[in-house]
């Protein structure tokens, strides 16, 4: 489109008329008609309004292409575009095939970790303790099953019983408690790698690496 | 090994120089082992520092050694300059304070000796390769190479006279060069100045008796080796002589190598709050924190109001189980 000054000064006089003209809907007045008669320029752009004007009223669709498969095929793209980029060149390299069968998505070797030793050990019971507390609970049984000269209640003497079960059940629990705290384990201690010794002040100097390097690093 | 000596940068005076060695007695760690016992000397040398860059700085320094029959004589040790630079730089300045405050430490653990006879002959080998010249004397070089492969491998040139080491350079089994000394003044004598150390040490037969010299604070330990190839070498305590901090030093030695186990009283917990605490653990907070690289390993934890420091050199990573021993015999005391 030119925009030699020539041309925008022939058509600055049509320009209050064409605004007149496309901006109404029904006949023109007659100064703008007789102008749009007389001027090529103003004549084209009427009529090409008249042309477009019903068809921007209804919306344009797709006539050929339903909807859904141009959304699928705009969601195909972005997929395909994915895949070739950066995320999915890492998601090919990193992200692992899961394993056909159950068994194998379960390696052997978690089943051998340190991990799993500690959640598949139990605590020691030692017998000797249970077989006390067994023959402390049937030693009162049969104190009880004896005759005696003099035979106290019934009742007095179920609580009896129940009070010695008591009582050998939270000694037994307490020297199991002291025997399973014997084998000690030690503290876990781990490593924290720094990049770089903190300053002299923050923590003592260390003097190793004065004499390796005449300075803190 | 010709790229060992290619690389180190010798000085080796050859050619002209070279003169066959007049050697009374061979050169052995036997012989070494005397001479540190029995030796007086005053020596200039220079001792290169090497960053791990690579950059090198050369310190010009005056060591004076007055045996007295023991393991560990004294010394002196004197800063002459930064080679390449004019007194009064910032550079000559800060390394002057350096050596004002850690002189001392710069022979006892920065350079070559035979610390220990019997160790040095259980873990290390001598195997001579020629005749050297250095400081004008002839001097036989070696290389004493470590029986396990976490120590570093040393080339030493040693006075045929007297066999005091004239020259050492040490390297990690990478070859990559860690340490240099070069000896450029040799005298077979010394006149020691009646002088404070920069650093007061005090030697100390036992650790009971280290302890009981410190006022016997709380949360001190008497550390173990648990290497079997180290032994205890020596038991100190020092003052720093800047903020007067007194600290327990032992020092486990293989016959060369040095690894050094410090313990500073009434320090605070500075490792609270930094160090990410273990999590699900029946201790939290037993961590250790460790600094590595080719030429030394620092390992930092604290406990019951001491700091801990367990620092080597940088191949040998069996510190890091040296330093969970020590940590478990602190929690065990406390």
């Amino acid at each position: 489109m030119s925009s030699s000054p020539h041309r925008h000064s022939q058509h600055f006089a049509c320009r209050p008329m064409l605004r007149e003209a496309l901006a109404g809907d029904g006949p023109l007045p007659p100064d703008v008609q007789a102008h749009v008669d007389g001027c090529a320029f103003c004549a084209a752009r009427v009529q090409a309004r008249t042309r477009l004007l019903p068809l921007l009223r209804r919306r344009p669709e797709a006539a050929d292409v339903p909807p859904q498969q141009v959304l699928d095929g705009v969601y195909e793209r972005v997929v395909e575009r994915a895949e070739r980029g950066p995320v999915g060149r890492l998601l090919d390299e990193h992200l692992p095939v899961p394993a056909e069968r159950a068994a194998d998505a379960w390696p052997d070797a978690l089943l051998d970790s340190p991990v799993a030793m500690r959640v598949a050990g139990t605590l020691p019971t030692p017998p000797r303790e249970w077989a006390r507390v067994r023959e402390s609970i049937l030693g009162q049984l049969a104190d009880q099953a004896a005759p005696a000269t003099l035979e106290p209640v019934p009742a007095v003497r179920r609580a009896r019983v129940w009070i010695g079960l008591v009582g050998s059940a939270v000694a037994a629990t307490v020297v199991l408690a002291v025997l399973a705290r014997e084998p000690h384990e030690p503290p876990v201690i781990t490593f924290q790698d720094i990049a770089r010794l903190p300053v002299d002040g923050a923590i003592p100097a260390v003097d190793f690496a004065v004499v390796r390097y005449g300075a803190t690093r | 090994m010709a790229l060992l000596l290619a690389g180190s940068g010798a000085f080796a005076q050859r050619g002209a120089g070279t003169l066959s060695a007049p050697q009374s007695t061979p050169v052995s760690f036997v012989t070494m082992a005397q001479a540190v016992e029995q030796q007086d000397y005053t020596v200039e040398q220079l001792r290169r520092f090497i960053d791990p860059q690579g950059q090198v700085t050369t310190v010009r320094e005056q060591v004076k050694v007055d045996a007295n029959g023991t393991e560990v004589p004294p010394c002196l040790v004197t800063f002459l300059g930064v080679e390449g630079e004019l007194p009064g730089s910032p550079l000559h300045t800060k390394w002057e304070q350096t050596y004002g405050r850690y002189g001392q430490l710069f022979h006892r653990h920065g350079s070559f000796g035979v610390r220990s006879l019997g160790k040095v002959q259980q873990n290390y080998g001598f195997y001579e390769i020629g005749t050297v010249v250095r400081a004008g004397r002839s001097a036989v070089r070696a290389v004493v190479f470590p029986v396990s492969t976490d120590k570093s491998i040393w080339i030493v040139d040693v006075d045929a006279a007297t066999k005091v080491p004239l020259y050492w350079a040490e390297f990690d089994l990478q070859f990559r060069l860690l340490a240099e000394v070069e000896v450029v003044v040799f005298v077979d004598s010394v006149v020691m100045p009646a002088m404070a150390s920069p650093v007061p040490t005090v030697q100390h037969a036992s650790f009971a008796a280290a302890d009981s010299w410190l006022g016997s604070p709380a949360g001190l330990i008497e550390p173990q080796a648990a290497l079997a190839d180290y032994a205890i070498g020596q038991i100190e305590t020092r003052q720093d002589p800047l903020s007067g901090q007194q600290r327990l030093v032992v020092t486990f030695t293989d016959g060369v190598d040095q690894f050094l186990v410090s313990q500073v009283p009434a320090t605070p917990d500075v490792f609270s709050g930094l160090l990410p605490k273990v999590r699900g653990g029946a201790a939290t907070g037993h961590t250790i924190a460790r600094f590595q690289d080719a030429s030394m390993r620092v390992l930092l934890f604290w406990e019951d109001g001491v700091s801990f420091q367990v620092a080597g050199r940088g191949s040998l990573t069996r510190l890091d189980e040296v330093a969970q021993h020590v940590y478990r015999q602190a929690l065990s005391t406390n």
